[in-house]
């Protein structure tokens, strides 16, 4: 499997898994979907987004770089430059 | 004099005009008169001094039977229809149906020992959700239709009534010749918005108008067919007239004032509804143990302080706003010739203090209009804030699919804050009770573009029904209690 099809699973499980905790309908998590403006997630829920994704990986990540994340693409990107492909998201 | 005697008045000098109008009768004041005269015949003769009467959910019937139990000095219970047996439970040994009265084959309870005269019994549940009796009597039903009176007195700056002075101001209303009004009540007359706006028709000889049902769509024909000009409704009746008075092709009622009350009212509402009906829209604040409406918008106050404010106290009431501990805001106190004698306890009658503490937090405006920002007992925490659920609901129940909205919260995997759920019901002319995802996300999308981000439910969930209080709004007790036994909502 080259890296793009690799990100681009991630990519899906990682939407089913946003899509899962914070119970919104799969059809609207989508790479530009904005965090708050489109799923109506707050500060807290972004919290919660964030100890979800260190389960996820199994360690901290870098709480200030992850500030400017604004959609669902984003953050995505933000956790896959972290864990790269070896990690499946998985279910929290 | 008293208010019956002020109805009896009214009665003798009115004769044939029209008291009582259903969509298939008209009671005249002389028919009523002697309807009451009847009824309180049979009360003598049957009902001993310490009697109590609970009265069938029909409507002529609960009025002849208020009536009557005024005239007669007797206490009377407003049955609701909700109770069934309980009779016996709560010592109301005489039935009145049907024009007759009747032993029950209950027994008296103590609590009735320590009432002399007329009581009215009122039934209430409210936003706490247990289950309370709230007594009313000559003295707060008075008070209460003073206070609503005095209001057209503010208009004319005139000074004379005032509830200090229940007898004198009585007097006065005599004397007031009335406007040839219509009122409709969108509150059971069970409740205590219901009497006081039968008591406020009849006793200013105006009109009362009985609807064939208090769904939104009865009321609407209702105050159509019958020529209703002034309408007294909760904020989910009022929601579903505001999109009925949209429709530009449906006939609509002519309208003088409409008076929102009885649970939050969303500003947006209020503004709407205007637009919609053309008439003037007015807030009002009370409780049953306030004796009905303590606080209102005044039909002259500017537009925004009638849409977004509750107003200010009605001459003889006053209020304080208390502090909460830790910052939990302000609560609103209040002072009201009108509050109930006391509600019935462990068998007793319990008398309420002077000055009410109504559990609402408010804040008050450069204007000294008042604010309601939710109930002190229900407030979601959230990131720092405290959410009041009533304002979520009714951003949801703008939705043209949804009957109504509950919102309560969970305990959030962050600690010390709380997740919002929100349960929503679809209305009964849609074949399912299941919302369609597609339906949630829109409600959702409207939640996002309405409200903070902060507010936005995590989780709606599809029920049936939403547990209701007596007065429509959310028995909020109820759902604390559905997510309590199911932390996950519906997992």
């Amino acid at each position: 499997m080259s890296i793009e099809s690799a990100k681009d699973a991630g990519f899906d499980s990682f939407c089913l898994v946003i899509s899962d905790y914070f119970e919104l309908p799969r059809s609207i998590v989508t790479s530009s979907a904005r965090l708050d403006d489109d799923l109506g997630l707050d500060s807290l829920a972004f919290l919660e987004c964030i100890v979800m994704l260190e389960e996820a990986a199994g360690h901290e990540l870098e709480v200030d770089a992850i500030a400017t994340v604004r959609t669902v693409g984003e953050l995505f990107d933000f956790y896959w430059q972290f864990v790269g492909s070896t990690i499946d998201p998985g279910t929290p | 004099m008293r208010v019956i005697d002020l109805i009896m008045d009214r009665a003798a000098r009115l004769g044939g005009e029209p008291a009582i109008i259903t969509q298939a009768t008209t009671v005249s004041f002389r028919d009523l008169a002697d309807a009451v005269e009847r009824t309180t015949l049979a009360i003598e003769r049957i009902v001993p001094t310490h009697g109590a009467i609970v009265v069938s959910s029909d409507p002529i019937d609960q009025i002849v039977g208020l009536l009557g139990a005024m005239a007669t000095r007797r206490v009377l219970y407003l049955d609701p229809g909700r109770i069934g047996g309980a009779n016996a439970e709560f010592g109301w040994s005489y039935r009145f149906c049907d024009g007759d009265v009747a032993p029950t084959g209950a027994e008296a309870h103590r609590w009735l020992d320590s009432i002399e005269g007329f009581a009215l019994v009122l039934r209430t549940s409210g936003t706490t959700g247990e289950p309370k009796f709230v007594i009313h009597d000559d003295r707060s039903l008075a008070a209460n239709l003073i206070l609503t009176a005095s209001v057209e007195d503010e208009l004319h700056e005139r000074g004379g009534l005032h509830p200090s002075a229940p007898t004198d101001s009585l007097q006065q209303l005599a004397d007031r010749a009335p406007h040839g009004l219509r009122f409709l009540s969108g509150m059971p007359l069970s409740s205590i918005a219901g009497v006081s706006m039968l008591m406020r028709s009849i006793a200013m000889g105006e009109q009362f108008v009985v609807p064939s049902s208090l769904e939104a769509h009865d009321l609407w024909s209702s105050a159509i067919v019958l020529g209703v000009t002034n309408a007294g409704l909760p904020p989910i009746s009022a929601l579903r007239f505001a999109g009925f008075g949209r429709d530009r092709l449906r006939p609509r009622p002519g309208f003088l004032h409409v008076g929102i009350g009885g649970a939050f009212a969303d500003p947006s509402l209020v503004a709407g509804l205007e637009n919609s009906l053309e008439c003037l829209v007015t807030v009002g604040y009370g409780s049953t143990e306030l004796g009905g409406v303590a606080i209102m918008s005044r039909p002259w106050d500017p537009a925004d302080e009638r849409h977004g404010t509750i107003g200010r106290p009605l001459r003889g009431v006053e209020i304080e706003l208390r502090g909460i501990e830790g910052d939990g805001g302000t609560e609103l106190v209040v002072k009201s010739p009108s509050i109930a004698r006391g509600i019935i306890q462990n068998d007793e009658l319990v008398e309420l203090d002077e000055w009410f503490p109504t559990g609402d937090l408010a804040d008050q405006t450069e204007s000294d209009a008042l604010v309601i920002a939710g109930r002190s007992d229900f407030m979601i925490l959230r990131g720092g804030h405290r959410i009041d659920p009533a304002r979520i609901e009714a951003v949801i129940e703008r939705h043209p699919l949804i009957n109504r909205a509950g919102v309560t919260s969970r305990p959030s995997r962050i600690p010390g804050n709380m997740d919002i759920i929100a349960y929503v019901s679809l209305h009964r002319t849609m074949r399912s009770t299941e919302v369609p995802d597609e339906i949630v996300t829109e409600i959702r999308r409207r939640c996002i573009g309405e409200l903070p981000t902060h507010e936005v439910p995590r989780r709606f969930v599809t029920v049936a029904d939403i547990p209701l209080a007596s007065d429509f709004s959310v028995n909020r007790a109820h759902l604390r209690d559905l997510v309590r036994r199911n932390p996950l909502a519906d997992a």
